[in-house]
């Protein structure tokens, strides 16, 4: 069969229209698909504040003395306390490795874990008192 | 398919081309729709309602499950929940027949763990109907 001028137009037309729909219909599907709830930050942070472990858990201290996650991160925003890993093992199954990015800060401190670019879907920070004196102001960040 | 002179279809071509878009675009949206099955598209349970507690061995509401169940007429659920650095495998709560459509969803939450510990878990609930 024999395309003329036209015939060939209106197929490459066609091929151009159904990748655009293609890659329409991906886009659409993936952020319907991927999209995580608005609450979700504003709870996990909560649940971060109200989170209590023993000292001897995440540090290398040998203190077994309850205290808060929020008191911990303060410490580990000053010394390596290998909190990191404890933070990973947590928000990488729930939102990929590069899907947060959480910051810690206390004094003039701070740690950041996961994902460092600026694209955030959902952020949320928040200020908790650290019992041995300041506070530590974490935020979370969802891509 | 009749052909001119010049073995140019004209309209058919059209035609044809159009009906190869149209099954190809159909086809593409039934895959993605069948992608889309069995992501994080939300159960509809309050992970709070399961009221698990791992403080001397794990332990779930059962009678919140069961209504769930009967509610959502659902064949089958499934809880699993891990303690990240305390207890990494978890433990999975299984109720009913793991077949159909399945819905997953994930969730962090604060649970009372041993000597005093409020330590925070994930949740993994998976529904079918």
């Amino acid at each position: 069969m024999e395309m003329n001028r036209k015939g060939m137009i209106a197929f490459v037309d066609a091929m151009v229209f159904m990748t655009i729909m293609m890659l329409a219909i991906s886009v659409a599907a993936s952020g319907i698909g991927g999209q995580h709830a608005p609450a979700d930050t504003s709870q996990l942070l909560d649940a971060i504040g109200r989170a209590e472990v023993r000292l001897s858990d995440l540090t290398y201290l040998d203190d077994d003395s309850l205290v808060h996650l929020t008191d911990v991160m303060a410490l580990s925003a000053m010394t390596d306390t290998g909190m990191d890993a404890y933070i990973r093992s947590i928000l990488d199954p729930m939102f990929g490795e590069n899907g947060y990015i959480l910051t810690y800060a206390y004094g003039d401190s701070a740690v950041t874990i996961g994902d460092e670019s600026d694209y955030c879907t959902a952020q949320e920070s928040r200020t908790y008192s650290v019992s041995t004196g300041g506070t530590v102001y974490i935020t979370l960040g969802i891509s | 398919m009749r052909f001119n002179r010049r073995a140019e279809t004209g309209f058919m071509e059209a035609i044809i081309s159009m009906m190869a878009v149209t099954m190809v675009l159909s086809m593409y949206l039934v895959f993605v729709a069948a992608s889309a099955t069995g992501t994080d598209g939300g159960t509809g349970i309050d992970i709070r309602m399961l009221d698990i507690d791992v403080r001397d061995g794990y332990s779930l509401s059962e009678d919140y499950i069961a209504e769930f169940m009967e509610v959502n007429e659902l064949s089958g659920i499934q809880v699993h929940v891990v303690i990240p650095f305390y207890d990494d495998d978890g433990i999975t709560f299984v109720a009913g027949i793991a077949e159909g459509l399945v819905e997953t969803e994930r969730a962090i939450t604060l649970v009372d763990y041993q000597d005093g510990r409020r330590v925070l878990a994930i949740v993994e609930v998976s529904t079918w109907r």
